[in-house]
């Protein structure tokens, strides 16, 4: 990120020495001119000083010329206590003026100030365009159909800068990543993204949390607080588990949404709203509400835009796609080497049923590579299976090959993983001990 | 007119300090001043206070600010005003002065809010979300640090969205939420490898091995926890190695290796010695108390859970408590030891 840049412009040599000095105190680097034409990008700078001293007089057709050019705050610095000189000088667009050497100070003080927002305005933007990077539509993995249709629905509606959209999907297929990815690759990324889940607060301090408050609306209401709403306010709400939000929430979110307009409790005032709000949920909505539990019109509301996110089991080969993104994430990151993904892994990733879809995926990959060293095992992805394999409930009478299998599934638990000891214990060479494990699991 | 080029000289310096947090550099420049040159300079006072608060002085950074009170007051210093607050608002709950903490920081975050100065929002939110937890009012937890998480966004700042999404990660986990929990940890674990910000990304993967402990995975729960042990000891901070020693004694004492959650709790504890007493400590002395019961160690047991709940109460976190009692209970099957009777 560049530093913070301040414009002088000097109309007399008293306070040449100053400059470099105050550019030390700030932090910012200072850019002295003779006139308007010689600032390098004016509008970029964070502020502008007018060094009058002693030529008050020529002020006013200098701040005339900053205006045209587009400065950002100017300041003057003359040598003149006077307030009519100040007040003259404000009137004809400065924001300040300060006499020098009494108000250096709070020359100091408006310079810090100055400088301290241009930092945090261009952290904004420096966060958010990191976030689009990391939340670029190209980095959302997968070719299946389905996925690239919804990604490429998505990509349509993102320039609508306000349409409500409502993605739905089963648990862990990507609804919040999805929702980032809106905001980021939008026109509102460099405001707020505020996500909520609907279902971790009870219906009191949710509806307090979204729509805020004055003191006195109720018994703890001690200050006043903004809602999310108005929190989010230029950026994007994202309400996770809508499905789940109870019916006198229901009523007041379609308010909101209607009149886009919001009122803290006990408050009458009326807080306009400039937000996107992008709901997701894993419940069927058209079924809820053929049972009485969500409002028609809401749906309608917030079915503007629909997103259907597909569950793993419908991406086909984006599994394996999804496994080699994770394996390579977490290989790096647990500096283990990276090994390829086996037939019997890949046919064991597409034939599970995956109901925890990506999420489940990511941790199945994570643990896999962590208790293999690097060497992706079936047991290690899918324990519980292996686990059903050699539990007492093992059907009677069983092949001599499941009861193998069972058999040497079990010791490798037992040595707490490390195979060449389950081998040993058994009596067995390690390789024959790997044929029999990795059968395992696989449907 | 000259200005006091010597003076500007440290404010940069001191500002350079703090962007790469050397708080021991900043300490170490700023205690050549004297007291009243200090008080002179509010922005220098601070800037001691702050840096003496993350190196853990927390009594040295009251005295400073306690002295700063009368200059902070006068109204041509009402833009200190506000960081004075939350700087002393923080010993406070270091203190367990939890209430007065409380009424400081509200009164500076209807402030902030006011002149929208995103990053005292993002502070006060924290440090009050704490205070929510330690009292284990969760939800009201939860929303403080989520708006601490929108006030970091807007800031830019990377490393104070990873510490409010794992402090999110926490009290949902906390709470028995594992599953919305986990997002928040992924997030954090992100921004802080992204930021390079080893000791938080190590706290993170000491917290998500006691979440997969919490998920019933054991065997991923431990290796973990070696994971976050093993990348402790290449770190400096003393409470990092902790954490992660602390959260791996736990493990292991759920998958029923108690000499060695032993050891590791212990090892925990040595690592702590020359450390002031606070959560960390308490917590592993807490496992510690469980460990000795599964040993039959009842003596070393009671001694651990008196120890861990004089801590927990002097830091006034009632929820730190609360669940001292619960644990030990169950775990020794008996009523409460005369430790933990109120009063």
């Amino acid at each position: 990120m560049s530093p913070a840049r301040i414009a002088v412009v000097t109309l007399s040599d008293s306070f040449s020495e100053l400059w470099m000095q105050l550019g030390g105190s700030s932090g910012a680097t200072v850019e002295v001119a003779e006139n308007v034409g010689e600032i390098h990008a004016i509008q970029s700078t964070c502020g502008v000083i007018i060094g009058a001293g002693g030529r008050e007089g020529s002020v006013p057709s200098m701040l005339e010329a900053l205006q045209r050019a587009g400065a950002p705050e100017v300041i003057v610095l003359g040598t003149e206590t006077s307030y009519r000189l100040a007040i003259e000088v404000v009137q004809a667009g400065a924001c300040n003026y300060f006499a020098l050497p009494e108000d250096l100070a709070l020359c100091k003080s408006w310079l810090s100030e100055r400088v301290e927002s241009y930092t945090a305005k261009r952290s904004g933007e420096q966060f958010a365009a990191d976030e689009r990077d990391r939340f670029d539509f190209s980095r959302l993995i997968g070719q299946s159909p389905l996925l690239r249709g919804a990604l490429r629905r998505t990509s349509r509606i993102i320039p609508r800068g306000a349409a409500t959209i409502l993605i739905t999907g089963e648990t862990g297929t990507g609804k919040e990543l999805l929702a980032r990815a809106i905001h980021y690759n939008g026109s509102r990324s460099a405001n707020p993204f505020v996500e909520i889940n609907c279902t971790t607060l009870p219906e009191n301090l949710l509806e307090a949390e979204l729509f805020g408050y004055e003191p006195g609306a109720f018994t703890d209401a001690r200050s006043t607080k903004p809602g999310l709403f108005e929190v989010a306010n230029g950026g994007t709400l994202f309400l996770d588990e809508i499905g789940d939000l109870t019916p006198p929430l229901q009523a007041k979110l379609l308010r909101v949404l209607e009149e886009k307009r919001v009122r803290r409790l006990g408050s009458i005032r009326e807080i306009d709203l400039d937000i996107r709000v992008v709901a997701a949920t894993h419940v069927n909505l058209p079924a809820a509400i053929r049972a009485g539990r969500f409002r028609q019109d809401l749906y309608y509301r917030l079915n503007v835009v629909p997103i259907r996110l597909p569950s793993l089991r419908e991406r086909g080969d984006d599994v394996i796609e999804l496994a080699e993104h994770f394996l390579d994430r977490f290989a790096k990151q647990y500096r283990v080497a990276r090994s390829p993904l086996t037939l019997e892994i890949r046919r064991a990733l597409r034939s599970h049923e995956w109901p925890g879809n990506i999420r489940e995926l990511r941790n199945a990959i994570e643990r896999a590579v962590l208790l293999g060293g690097g060497n992706l095992f079936v047991e290690d992805l899918f324990p519980e299976e292996s686990v059903a394999v050699d539990s007492q409930t093992l059907p009677f009478p069983a092949s001599m090959q499941t009861i193998e299998r069972a058999a040497a599934a079990a010791m490798v638990r037992r040595c707490g993983g490390n195979k060449s000891e389950a081998a040993k214990v058994l009596g067995i060479s390690r390789k024959h001990l790997y044929t029999l494990i990795s059968t395992v699991g696989a449907k | 007119m000259t200005p006091d080029s010597g003076v500007d000289e440290l404010h940069g310096q001191i500002r350079y300090l703090r962007k790469s947090r050397s708080f021991a550099e900043i300490r170490q420049l700023l205690e050549r001043l004297s007291r009243a040159e200090l008080l002179e300079d509010l922005e220098l006072c601070l800037a001691l206070a702050s840096a003496l608060s993350y190196l853990k002085c927390h009594s040295q950074a009251k005295l400073l600010l306690l002295q700063a009170e009368p200059h902070v007051t006068r109204p041509s210093n009402k833009g200190f005003l506000r960081r004075w607050q939350l700087l002393l608002a923080i010993q406070l709950i270091e203190d367990g002065a939890l209430h007065h903490a409380e009424q400081l920081l509200l009164e500076s975050l209807a402030v902030s809010e006011k002149h929208s100065d995103h990053r005292l929002i993002a502070d006060n939110n924290n440090s009050l979300g704490v205070i929510q937890s330690f009292r284990g009012e969760v939800m009201h937890a939860v929303t403080y640090f989520r708006r601490s998480l929108v006030a970091w966004q807007k800031l830019g700042d990377a490393q104070g969205v990873g510490i409010a999404h794992y402090n999110l990660g926490l009290v949902l986990r906390e709470w028995g939420r594992t599953a919305e929990s986990v997002p928040h940890f992924n997030h954090a674990e992100d921004y802080f490898s992204r930021e390079g910000i080893d000791e938080e990304r190590v706290h993170v993967t000491a917290e998500r091995a006691l979440l997969f402990s919490d998920l019933g995975d054991l065997v991923l729960a431990e290796r973990l926890a070696r994971t976050a042990v093993q990348e402790a000891s290449a770190l400096t901070v003393v409470g990092i190695k902790a954490a992660a020693l602390r959260a791996l004694g736990a493990i292991l004492q759920r998958a029923g290796k108690l000499d060695e959650s032993e050891r590791t709790l212990r090892e925990a504890l040595r690592v702590l010695a020359k450390e002031k007493a606070g959560v960390i400590r308490a917590e592993v002395l807490e496992e510690l108390a469980l460990v000795s019961v599964g040993l039959e160690k009842h003596a070393d047991a009671e001694r651990c859970v008196a120890e861990a709940a004089s801590e927990f109460l002097r830091i006034g976190s009632t929820n730190h408590y609360d669940r001292l009692k619960r644990r030990y209970a169950s775990a020794a099957k008996e009523g409460e030891s005369r430790y933990l009777s109120p009063g």
